[in-house]
């Protein structure tokens, strides 16, 4: 506690004796008058009289108190703000003391003697007194009591400045990053003199304290949006530990954001506010720029049917458009832009890039309040080979413009070739209709072409590499020199897709045929006994969908009942050991028996499943291994679907990434350049120059969302690639924080919540001056008077 | 219904002459009265008169209607004479009041005299007593018209003086009394309560009929004063500092349990008790006395 002028302190107490003097001294004189009733009072005189003594004392008490008061507040207390609370408690405390102390005092001059009362009253002010004590050498003690007084001692202050895109939000014509900067170049103006100041946004960038004023003013200037970067609490834990070094013995922190939920997400609060405790001395003003009640209208994630089509594919682009705030009507726009020769290209420092498009797609969408509605274009086109960039966009003026935007890019290439081969006991139709169904095949739209062959005839077959994938349906033993051109299929980046069957048993046991060397490695382990099941109570038993291959079940989970597809048969499996080779198990059955194992070798890869896909509820002579493609066939469909896809490595490029991941391209150099200059959607980057190491692009830099171009030259022509970068859905939530979320990031009564400047300088005004006692004890002035006005006029009324 | 103001002890205060006084007192309070309580008691037939409309139906006379099939009514003039005694309380304290037009002693007296002109009117013997530590005056009863001159005569001169020793005095009373007689005492009684009954049992006991006009002052019944206060006792002279404010709802409970005490004692020994304090009209006391003598008509 510091007084603004503790002589005066001293002055009020002498001048408290003053109405002491005076109540002995200048007694009122009783009005004197004759009065024949008086046996009626002379009853009850003494206990008048008493009554009497004790208003008297109480007035005199009243007066002294108010002396006292007036004395006080002339002396200007001040406490430090965060201990104006336990001040306040300490007050009140004192209060019941006395008031325990008045009455434990008239109990004890009574003439009857309540010694029960006495003693208890005893107890409770001994009470009173000790943890009286106890609360003001612990509050005179305080760490922030100490740094409370000069207001323009210097500060070591930490200015954080949310620089999300969220704080792109339009607002009164300034977005929130505006005004946040305008708060901080404010804040850093009226710093006292020789004060630090460590300017941080929520760029991931290192804290360091800036050399001076200016320098601090000069970095909160160049502060930009930052679409990858850290949340509040991550800066904050970072910028602490710099400014606990800080030689200033004030310290404080300046969190200027517009307040969303999203900037505080992903972080465990106990971390920052146990570094703040650490730190009580500490003050934290949170300037909110924000929006109470923000209206935006966004685009959700693109989800695209296919990222590679043929080039007279088919592809459809969903999403939904999302409305925070009152019921409208927006039109969305679908445009997929045209490959203009040579463009991209650097024109006065300024990229220029493609604008024809081909023709858009528009559709009107009636969205109500705080909701949000699906929206799905189709393109069927046909398209030359290459990469085609596109975008989805919300039409029409908006809070927050960047998530009106979505970018995709996909690949029109060339049709995959499979190789079918069966038995002769074994009907491979179902892969056929999966991998080339007819209408596709005759539109020219189907994504695979296929080739059915017998295992007999494909024995015969010298050159695999011409197809991109080969399913071996139910195969019957094979020689080792089979198994290792397989291998070395595999390894040059072939697919193969293996179903075991009956054709694999040999008296009931696995045939030798599948326990070669190289058979073990292709498939991944060796083929014990197999299970028999002969309830329809085993199922395939997928348990997490993060795979590839699970990107068409992914979002249909409850629709596809599994359980309607028993297994009655499937082989046992001993994995092999070999950890050099890469080998998970995808999907597994009820009884936790591996049903579908991915292994890699070289470039290519291998999944084989330990039952047929190719069992028809017809079978003769022998029990049926499984239902999977009886009746409703939808979820094997759907599960080969992502097999045939991932086996011919159609998630192996990413075409379309998030703000901050890395985008990888394959790059054969037989067929591509090694070098690429790389364009960035901001159209004043220059370009950088990416190379091809180990036939992969990798490009780290995505940091604004668009499209990126590759751009690199190989025989003479232009070869043009690239990808797509989006912002998350939940970047530009603009969903508030709630106050206690709030309180468990910074400690509730911790921080000062201001969204005026004249706020944060009265708070700070609180905060380094300490919270001043003024107001009140003018307060308990008043009522001290007026309850002395009462009594008195009530005591001495003529 | 102008002389009905005279009730008011302000007004009858304006008026000098006592027997004025007394005689604006009476008639205000007789008109007052919707029924004549003189009627069915104590009176004596004097003539008949027709009957008309209006005319209470037990006063027809039913023989004089056997005989001449007419409808007489009864009149009656006074019967029996009344022996009563105006005993004053001439101590100290009677003479105190605090902000009313008359003080205790003043108010007793034009009570004391409407009472004497009434009973002079009814031809009744009426006299006067007054005491304070003992019997001071003493008017024997007269019923002439000259009688009610004297008494006002006495009691226009007395002055309240002295300490009360009431049971010494209504002792003396009781001894001097020879006929049974109608006592009507003015007084505030703020002396022993014992001694007041003990003086008031010996007096009923003596077989006459009693009737207390216990007379407070305004001040004394609703304790007005504010502040603290010195309070003087006019008779002993003792004084007190009370905090008024405090004292006073101590005071009215006293006051009252004792005005409740009293009368409720009175009224076991059929001794009527009329409280009333100096801001009250007159009538109350006089129609107190009226009732008193219709009951033992």
């Amino acid at each position: 506690m510091t007084w603004a002028n503790l002589a005066i302190l001293g002055v009020g107490a002498a001048l408290v004796s003053v109405p002491v003097i005076l109540h002995f001294l200048m007694q009122p004189k009783p009005k004197e008058m004759l009065f024949p009733a008086m046996r009626f009072l002379k009853e009850r005189r003494e206990s008048n009289r008493s009554r009497m003594r004790i208003r008297h004392f109480l007035l005199l008490l009243l007066r002294c108190l108010l002396i006292g008061l007036v004395a006080v507040a002339l002396a200007g207390p001040s406490v430090a703000s965060s201990d104006f609370g336990n001040w306040l408690t300490l007050g009140g405390i004192g209060f019941s003391g006395l008031v325990v102390a008045t009455i434990l005092l008239f109990s004890f001059f009574r003439q009857t003697k309540n010694w029960l009362l006495i003693g208890i009253l005893g107890a409770l002010f001994l009470g009173h007194l000790i943890y009286g004590s106890w609360a003001t050498s612990k509050l005179l003690g305080s760490e922030s009591a100490q740094l409370i007084g000069d207001d323009q001692a210097p500060v070591a202050a930490l200015i954080v400045i949310d620089t999300s895109p969220r704080m792109e939000f339009l607002n009164e014509n300034n977005t929130g990053l505006e005004k946040a900067m305008e708060a901080g170049q404010w804040l850093v103006s009226q710093f006292p003199v020789d004060s630090q100041v460590c300017v941080l946004a929520t760029d991931n960038d290192r804290p360091f304290f800036s050399v001076d004023v200016a320098a601090a003013t000069r970095r909160i200037k160049t502060l930009e949006t930052n679409f990858s970067g850290s949340s509040i609490p991550a800066a904050l834990l970072d910028g602490i530990q710099i400014l606990n070094k800080a030689p200033q013995e004030r310290k404080e922190i300046y969190i200027v954001t517009d307040l969303t939920r999203e900037s505080w997400a992903g972080e465990n609060p106990k971390p920052l506010a146990k570094l703040l405790d650490q730190s009580p001395g500490t003050s934290v003003f949170v300037f909110d720029v924000g929006v109470e009640n923000p209206t935006n209208m966004a685009l959700t994630q693109l989800n695209l049917s296919d990222v590679e089509i043929s080039t007279n594919g088919r592809m459809s682009i969903s999403t939904e458009v999302q409305r925070l705030g009152p019921a409208t009507q927006r039109t969305v726009k679908m445009l997929i832009e045209r490959h203009e020769p040579p463009l991209p290209v650097v024109r006065d420092e300024q990229n220029v890039f493609p604008t024809a498009t081909f023709d858009g797609q528009m559709v009107t969408k009636d969205i109500r309040e705080n909701s949000s509605v699906p929206v799905k274009f189709t393109f069927s086109q046909p398209l030359e080979l290459g990469v085609y960039h596109g975008r989805v966009e919300v039409e029409g003026q908006d809070g927050l413009a960047i998530d009106n935007q979505r970018f995709f890019t996909f690949r029109v290439g060339a049709t995959k070739r499979a190789l079918i081969v069966h038995p002769t006991n074994v009907y491979p139709r179902i892969i056929e209709s999966l991998l080339a169904p007819r209408d596709k095949v005759e539109a020219g739209t189907a994504k695979y072409e296929s080739e059915t062959t017998t295992q007999t005839e494909f024995l015969r077959f010298e050159n695999l590499s011409n197809y991109d994938a080969i399913y071996l349906l139910d195969p019957q033993p094979m020689a080792e020199p089979i198994w290792e051109r397989l291998e070395s299929y595999v390894r040059e980046g072939g697919g193969l897709g293996i179903f075991l069957g009956h054709n694999a048993a040999e008296g009931g046991v696995a045939d030798a045929g599948f326990a070669t060397p190289t058979a073990k490695r292709v498939l991944s382990g060796t083929l014990e006994q197999q299970w028999f099941n002969e309830e329809p109570d085993l199922f395939l038993s997928p348990k997490e969908l993060t795979h590839p291959i699970f990107n068409s079940i992914r979002g249909n989970e409850t629709t596809v009942l599994w359980n309607r597809f028993p297994v009655f048969i499937h082989w046992g499996f001993l994995p092999d050991e070999d950890d050099k080779l890469p080998t998970q198990t995808l999907l597994r059955f009820g009884n936790r028996e591996p049903a579908l194992i991915e292994r890699t070798i070289g470039a290519g890869r291998i999944l084989v499943m330990t039952t047929p896909i190719t069992e028809y509820s017809s079978v003769e002579g022998r029990p049926i291994w499984n239902l999977l493609i009886s009746g409703n066939m939808v979820p094997s469909y759907l599960l080969l679907e992502g097999i045939a896809s991932y086996l011919v490595q159609g998630d192996a490029e990413s075409l379309n990434v998030g703000i901050g991941q890395i985008a990888t391209l394959n790059n054969d150099l037989r067929e591509f350049p090694e070098n690429y200059q790389a364009f960035s959607p901001d159209p004043g980057k220059p370009p950088t120059r990416v190379n091809a190491v180990d036939g992969k692009l990798r490009y780290r830099f995505i940091d604004f969302p668009g499209h990126y171009r590759l751009k690199g030259v190989m025989d003479q022509t232009v070869v043009l690639r690239g990808f797509s970068a989006n912002i998350g859905s939940a970047v530009t939530d603009l969903t508030r924080i709630e106050p206690d979320q709030l309180d468990a990031f910074l400690g509730a009564e911790r921080y000062k919540l201001a969204r005026q400047r004249d706020e944060i300088q009265r708070q700070q005004g609180a905060t380094r001056r300490g919270q001043e006692f003024y107001p009140l004890v003018v307060l308990m002035m008043l009522i001290v008077m007026a309850v002395e006005y009462l009594m008195s006029n009530r005591f001495y009324r003529s | 219904m102008s002389v009905e103001k005279y009730l008011k002890p302000s007004v009858i205060n304006q008026i000098k002459r006592l027997d004025l006084r007394a005689q604006f007192v009476v008639k205000g309070f007789l008109h007052g009265l919707h029924a004549s309580p003189f009627h069915g008691f104590s009176v004596e037939f004097s003539e008949h008169r027709k009957y008309t409309a209006g005319d209470d139906l037990k006063d027809i006379d039913w023989q004089v209607y056997a005989k001449t099939d007419k409808y007489y009514i009864k009149k009656f003039e006074s019967e029996t004479n009344i022996t009563g005694y105006l005993v004053m309380d001439l101590s100290q304290s009677m003479g105190y009041t605090y902000e009313q037009e008359l003080n205790k002693f003043d108010y007793a007296i034009c009570l004391a005299a409407a009472l004497a002109y009434l009973m002079i009117s009814q031809q009744d013997p009426v006299g006067l007593v007054t005491f304070n530590d003992r019997i001071r005056q003493c008017l024997p009863p007269r019923s002439k018209r000259t009688q009610l001159g004297n008494v006002l005569s006495l009691l226009s001169k007395l002055e309240p003086s002295g300490t009360t020793d009431f049971q010494h005095s209504l002792g003396q009373l009781s001894a001097m009394l020879k006929t049974r007689s109608l006592i009507m005492i003015f007084s505030d009684f703020l002396f022993d309560e014992t001694q007041t009954l003990n003086a008031l049992y010996r007096l009923k006991h003596g077989g006459h009929d009693v009737i207390l006009f216990h007379i407070l002052d305004e001040a004394e019944v609703s304790f007005p004063f504010r502040g603290v206060c010195k309070m003087l006792d006019p008779e002993t002279n003792e004084e007190i500092k009370v905090d008024a404010d405090g004292s006073r709802k101590d005071y009215l409970k006293q006051l009252k349990e004792f005005r409740d005490g009293l009368e409720s004692r009175c009224r076991q020994s059929g001794i009527d008790y009329v409280p009333v304090d100096t801001s009250m009209q007159f009538d109350k006391a006089l129609l107190e006395y009226l009732l008193s003598r219709r009951a033992r008509g």
